[in-house]
């Protein structure tokens, strides 16, 4: 099988570094996973037999590269999300845009006080679009796991997000 | 609003990137110079095996052989066989698989992980597994117990940052807990290095048997060296082929 890899790299590479991203929340160590993401890609690219897109693929080893990383270290330190080049707020209205930064980074922030089950699954399905079925391929579950983790990780998510004591029946409440 | 769909607007704004064109380029740089790094060592490694075979020329000519006393031969002997002992031990127990002790340690500090997060405040730095929690007690124990005996204490320290310890349990460690590979090592090879001017060296080779989840097996040829600093402790302890285990384990995870 013959691959452009440069052409694989362009392709997919800001994707599976933006997983990564909002997986460890610090530039240069997205940047480190990422290339040994590709370079473990380009090393078993004849192990890839298209049971999945080549994106699906790679997140699946990029999610597998970081856990790694994660586990290896007894130390995890998260850089906070408050630098405002991270937001594309070039369209907003000033008050609209400050509202905005808010909640953008109050939502990583409840993203990353979530159980890594329901923030992988949540990031897989909303931020980098992932189909149940290529969800189910990246964690190595089932799609029945995939909806129940998925159910439960936006049931989590709205509890960190509005505040425990905001949340009561379903109903919620911003503090 | 449909609740799955709530936060679909700020979701979408997590899509956007804010990494460079200079990152951007400086990574795939790296990787191509990683990848293509094995073609490079094809020349190095034969200007090595050039140097020590001169070395052992000039060894080989200048030592006078009759130097060595009966008694002094026992004893170097002794010697190396404690320093073959260690490397053994230390083989034996890397790519020895499942260890179940060392599942259930890692099980541990995966819960441990998972409850400070959720306990964080907002806007938190980070978090650390405390160095007295017993999660990581467990671990520094295993640690020690498995290798403190057979490395000098500089690189018994270096074990755990660097990654040395249980290298492989790690790659067969999954987060999946349905995964869980096989490793079985066999025919451990330890020889002193000939050369008179590295005596501190041991090469070795030993045979893994690999068995993925599905039943399938492989074998894999091991090679490295390790430096016997002082009796039976190792300063430093190299694998520099693995015949593909790592690659063949990668692949059993589906990449």
């Amino acid at each position: 099988m013959e691959v452009d890899l440069e052409q694989l790299y362009v392709d997919n590479s800001d994707k599976v570094y933006r997983f990564i991203y909002l997986l460890v929340r610090h530039k240069e160590t997205a940047e480190d996973l990422t290339q040994d993401t590709f370079y473990k890609a380009i090393k078993n690219l004849n192990h890839f037999n298209n049971q999945s897109s080549v994106l699906t693929w790679l997140l699946k080893i990029a999610r597998n590269v970081t856990y790694d990383h994660f586990r290896r270290k007894r130390i995890i330190q998260f850089f906070k999300w408050g630098n405002e080049n991270d937001i594309d707020t070039q369209n907003l209205s000033p008050e609209s845009t400050a509202e905005k930064n808010e909640d953008l980074t109050q939502l990583y922030a409840a993203l990353s006080r979530l159980k890594n089950d329901y923030r992988d699954v949540l990031i897989l399905r909303k931020v980098n679009e992932c189909s149940i079925k290529e969800t189910a391929f990246i964690l190595g579950w089932t799609e029945a796991k995939v909806k129940t983790k998925m159910s439960r990780g936006f049931e989590s998510l709205r509890k960190e997000f509005y505040g425990k004591e905001g949340f009561t029946d379903g109903s919620f409440k911003r503090v | 609003m449909d609740p799955s769909k709530e936060f679909d607007e700020l979701f979408q704004e997590m899509q956007h990137s804010d990494r460079s064109d200079h990152a951007r380029r400086n990574s795939w740089l790296k990787i191509q110079n990683k990848v293509s790094k094995k073609k490079r060592h094809i020349a190095p490694i034969f200007i090595s095996v050039i140097m020590v075979a001169v070395a052992c020329f000039l060894v080989f000519t200048l030592v006078n052989p009759n130097a060595n006393t009966d008694n002094k031969l026992a004893t170097e002997m002794a010697i190396e066989d404690n320093n073959k002992a260690a490397v053994t031990a230390v083989l034996k127990s890397e790519f020895t698989a499942p260890n179940e002790e060392f599942i259930l340690i890692q099980k541990n500090l995966d819960k441990k992980a998972d409850e400070i997060r959720e306990s964080l405040p907002e806007g938190s730095g980070g978090f650390e597994i405390p160095a007295d929690s017993p999660e990581w007690l467990a671990y520094e124990g295993l640690v020690e117990e498995t290798y403190k005996p057979y490395f000098m204490d500089y690189m018994y320290d270096h074990l755990i940052p660097t990654n040395i310890a249980f290298s492989y349990h790690y790659e067969l460690y999954h987060l999946d807990e349905e995964f869980q590979g096989e490793m079985k090592v066999s025919d451990i090879q330890v020889n002193k290095s000939e050369n008179e001017l590295t005596p501190k060296h041991y090469d070795f080779t030993a045979q893994v048997e690999y068995k993925n989840n599905a039943g399938e097996v492989s074998q894999h040829g091991i090679r490295g060296r390790a430096i016997l600093s002082e009796e039976g402790k190792m300063g430093d302890f190299r694998i520099r082929d693995d015949g593909g285990l790592r690659e063949k384990i990668s692949e059993a995870r589906g990449y």
